[in-house]
């Protein structure tokens, strides 16, 4: 944006994580190839969010308010040449070999320029993550195989995770209210598969997506033992699209209602059976909860960096709007918020590297076939055919399921719900305060500061309501040692 | 006052409800048009316009709970008389002869409705500057104006001028927007009130007369202090309004949404919420109408009127009853059919209408200081 001329935050020549979260500076002398690409994960995002991503987003957000089925995929193929489109995945396997660390740089420098943008490029994750949840080895090589031929074809291959349902929101993302939820979708057990009726809503991506990660309860008068999760791909008979829907912001994400009408899942797409949905679904969500908690702090980052750049060309009473002491007060306060809970997320990120699914990569036998293994055989058709072998499968799902026990899921869900409400809550203030600073005139649309706080408002709902993720802090951190 | 207030309320549900969130979508200045010219027929336009003048005569307060009323519909409408119900009592400050002079010429240029009106304020943080200044014996105007609502519907513009930059001596004006050198900037595009575009107005070597002139040149600034105190008022009470709209709709909501095994209005932290709501409105209602009615002015070291101070607790109480009640909706309060996120965006807006809060604090004590200065 034009009136962007200080050289800070996504502006900055140089890295600065450690400068944002001293403890790293420790753990860089400890692991300094594993902060040293953080860092470098810094200054590429930043390169991206700000030749690429920044300059569209007024643009995409002003065309989706038009019409929110618009997609911009020059930019996708843009984005997609740097290879951020996959950079999750394993460097051997083509991908960019971020950790969790990186992954969560990456973002909050993408939100930072534009929320949408980067959720419709960025929620694509979801299925290299849905599948590492399942963790069946082939199923999560054929799908890195098909997210790096997707990036070197320059076609994207859409992937979305549908689980609200239009009576069930935050119902289906916790265990005593799946009890009770109210369902729109079904699955029935059919010979050879399941047949899959009903309606799924606000689904990110969900219009766009060629695969579909969905859980169906086959009992609707007992979801929670009966919720199972399936694999839909979208050219599969019966399944439509209905409305995207309008929203406040995030307007360059589309929003979707989906429709489910005898929809046959083969036995082989049956990612979890009845009974195990919920389990996937928390898996999920004790990464993505701390994920958009990161997304929170982009948002409050996004308004914050335009305040201070609109502050330093806007002139009041003869100086600059940045000269007011009380313009530097409470820039001040809000950056002390925003560096608490940044520190906060990447110390979750390090986390998810430690302790969560990521933590295979770090296994021997894993590391070991990541090392020695060409990547051509790696993806090929024989490797893939040895994962099929039931015993080969059972025991490296057994080795996953011993590192993300249920244990650490719930840990990672209580301490990323706690990111989430913080992050969130946090965009949603400072976006309101930055708009009582510049005033009327930096409420103008053109500065994209009001898109800020449109922004931060729907991150404070998605991923569970931010009551529903204080109520499963309590419940972890309280409730369960007292009974409750 | 109550009847009136019923009448107005009717008029509101019938003719601007139904089509608020549409216009929202496409800012239907035709639409806009066709309520005005209906609450013409009926006498909301001079609602505070002296009987005599062929107004309704009707204070302040009754002015600020009929705004409350159109912004429960649509605060985008309601600031478009919100900005007229404060340059018509501009107006209204003129010595009588002037003051029915005026009123003819706005009432001469009727057309099928009463002309809608503008108000430019000075902004403290807004360097750019209206001047004004004499060349050949006549009088020019020069410069920016700050945003300005009603600006592009508007076919009058009651202006607020500062004879120099820094100092209190001020000057008023009446002039017709397309008067030779006026032009418009660009609309602002703000997020809310969409019905209502804000712009700035330019000035370019604008000839006034001295009819334009209300009052008398330089003897403005007790005018500009009182319309801005009512001003405020109504900005309180157009938030309250929307925020009003925006808690029945989350009450509403909370009583069909069934979430975690019952209806979501038995959960305790909703109940919560909503009774916090419902709290701010209640304080804040009684705020601007007290503020406007000019009951505890000069008590309790209040030294203005306490509109300012009405307007900075209602845009503040209103846009957290907003942005709770769209999280009451949950997902459907972030969509737009739901008319939830509207309401937020229409608040957000409204709160830095006049100033910021923050500003009208820091002002508030530099006035002060600067008046016992003086003294």
């Amino acid at each position: 944006m034009e009136y962007f001329t200080k050289p800070i935050g996504l502006f900055s020549p140089a890295p600065d994580l450690l400068k944002n979260a001293p403890s790293l500076i420790k753990m860089k002398e400890r692991f300094p190839r594993y902060i040293g690409r953080a860092e470098k994960t810094q200054i590429f995002s930043r390169a991206l969010a700000r030749d690429i991503i920044l300059p569209k987003a007024l643009e995409v957000d002003t065309k989706s308010s038009k019409d929110p089925r618009y997609v911009d995929w020059d930019l996708w193929r843009q984005i997609n040449r740097t290879k951020a489109t996959i950079g999750y995945i394993p460097e051997k396997l083509g991908g960019l070999g971020w950790s969790g660390l990186d992954a969560f740089v990456f973002l909050e420098e993408c939100i930072t320029a534009c929320t949408g943008i980067s959720a419709f490029f960025g929620f694509n994750f979801f299925g290299v993550l849905c599948a590492f949840v399942e963790f069946q080895p082939d199923v999560c090589l054929k799908v890195i195989r098909e997210m790096v031929e997707a990036h070197r074809n320059e076609k994207p291959v859409f992937w979305a995770w549908s689980i609200t349902e239009p009576s069930a929101g935050t119902d289906v993302e916790d265990g005593r209210a799946m009890a009770t939820m109210k369902c729109s979708a079904h699955a029935r057990k059919v010979s050879g598969g399941y047949i899959i009726n009903g309606t799924k809503q606000f689904c990110s991506n969900g219009s766009l997506a060629h695969y579909l990660v969905v859980t169906v309860c086959t009992n609707r008068a007992d979801p929670l033992n009966t919720m199972a999760t399936f694999l839909v791909p979208a050219a599969s008979a019966g399944f439509s699209v209905g409305r995207i829907e309008r929203k406040c912001g995030q307007k360059g994400s589309h929003t979707a209602e989906l429709f489910f009408d005898n929809v046959f899942v083969p036995d082989e797409n049956l990612w979890e059976p009845p009974g195990r949905g919920l389990r996937h679904t928390r898996e999920i969500l004790s990464v993505t909860r701390g994920i958009i908690g990161m997304l929170g702090v982009g948002i409050a980052r996004g308004a914050l960096e335009r305040c201070i750049q609109f502050a330093c060309i806007k002139k009041v009473r003869g100086h600059y709007l940045i000269e007011e002491n009380w313009v530097q007060i409470a820039i001040a306060d809000m950056l002390t918020e925003i560096m608490a809970v940044r520190a906060k997320c990447y110390d979750f990120a390090i986390a998810l590297d430690t302790i969560h699914v990521l933590r295979i990569l770090e296994n021997l036998p894993v590391k070991t076939l990541l090392r020695v293994v060409p990547e051509k055989l790696i993806m090929g058709e024989s490797v893939q055919a040895l994962l099929r072998n039931k015993s080969l499968a059972r025991a490296v799902k057994a080795l996953k399921d011993w590192i993300v026990s249920d244990e650490r899921v719930e840990y990672c869900a209580c301490q990323g719900s706690s990111i989430k409400v913080t992050g969130t809550d946090l965009a949603m203030d400072i976006a309101s305060r930055v708009l009582d600073i510049v005033g009327i005139e930096g409420m103008a649309y053109c500065y994209g500061m009001e898109k800020s706080f449109r922004d931060a408002k729907g991150a404070q709902i998605y991923e569970g309501t931010n009551q529903a993720n204080r109520l499963d802090v309590f419940h972890h951190e309280v409730g369960r040692g007292l009974g409750i | 006052m109550k009847e009136i207030v019923s009448v107005c309320q009717k008029f509101a549900e019938k003719h601007i409800g139904s089509y608020a969130l549409e216009a929202d979508l496409n800012g239907d200045l035709n639409w806009l048009h066709s309520v005005w010219q209906k609450s013409s027929e009926i006498g909301i336009i001079p609602l505070g316009v002296p009987a005599e003048l062929g107004g309704v005569g009707q204070s302040d307060a009754c002015c600020a709970l009929v705004l409350d009323a159109f912004a429960a519909e649509c605060a985008g409408v309601a600031s478009v008389y919100l900005h007229q119900y404060v340059a018509l009592k501009a107006i209204l400050a003129a010595e009588d002869a002037q003051r029915t002079s005026l009123f003819s010429t706005l009432i001469n240029d009727k057309g099928k409705s009463f002309p809608i009106l503008s108000v430019i304020f000075p902004s403290d943080m807004d360097d750019r500057h209206i001047s004004i200044r004499e060349k050949e014996g006549k009088v020019f105007i020069q410069g920016t104006s700050p945003l300005t609502g009603n600006a592009v519907l508007s076919r009058y513009i009651v202006v607020f001028l500062r004879e120099e930059r820094d100092n209190d001596t001020m000057t008023c004006i009446l002039i017709r927007r397309e008067s030779p050198g006026i032009a418009l900037g660009d609309d602002a595009r703000l997020p809310g009130l969409r019905v209502n575009p804000f712009a700035p107005v330019i000035f370019n070597d604008v000839e006034i007369t001295q009819e334009c002139i209300i009052g008398k040149r330089g003897e403005a600034k007790a005018l500009y202090e009182t319309s801005l105190e009512v001003y405020y008022g109504f900005v309180a009470a157009c938030a309250l309004g929307a925020a009003r709209r925006a808690y029945s709709k989350a009450l509403k909501y909370a009583q069909d949404r069934y979430q975690f095994g019952t209806m979501i209005i038995n959960h305790q932290e909703i109940q919560r919420m909503l009774g916090n709501m419902l709290a701010k409105l209640a304080v804040g209602t009684s705020s601007y109408i007290t503020a406007l009615s000019g009951e505890v002015e000069g008590m309790f070291m209040l030294p203005f009127k306490g509109s300012r101070f009405a307007k900075v607790f209602c845009t503040d109480a209103a846009l957290e009853i907003a942005i709770d009640a769209v999280q009451v909706h949950g997902g459907y309060g972030y969509t737009h059919d739901y008319g939830v996120e509207k309401i937020m965006r229409d608040i957000k807006v409204l709160q830095l209408l006049g100033e910021s809060n923050p500003v009208l604090h820091i002002k508030t004590i530099q006035d002060i200081v600067h008046a016992t200065n003086v003294k």
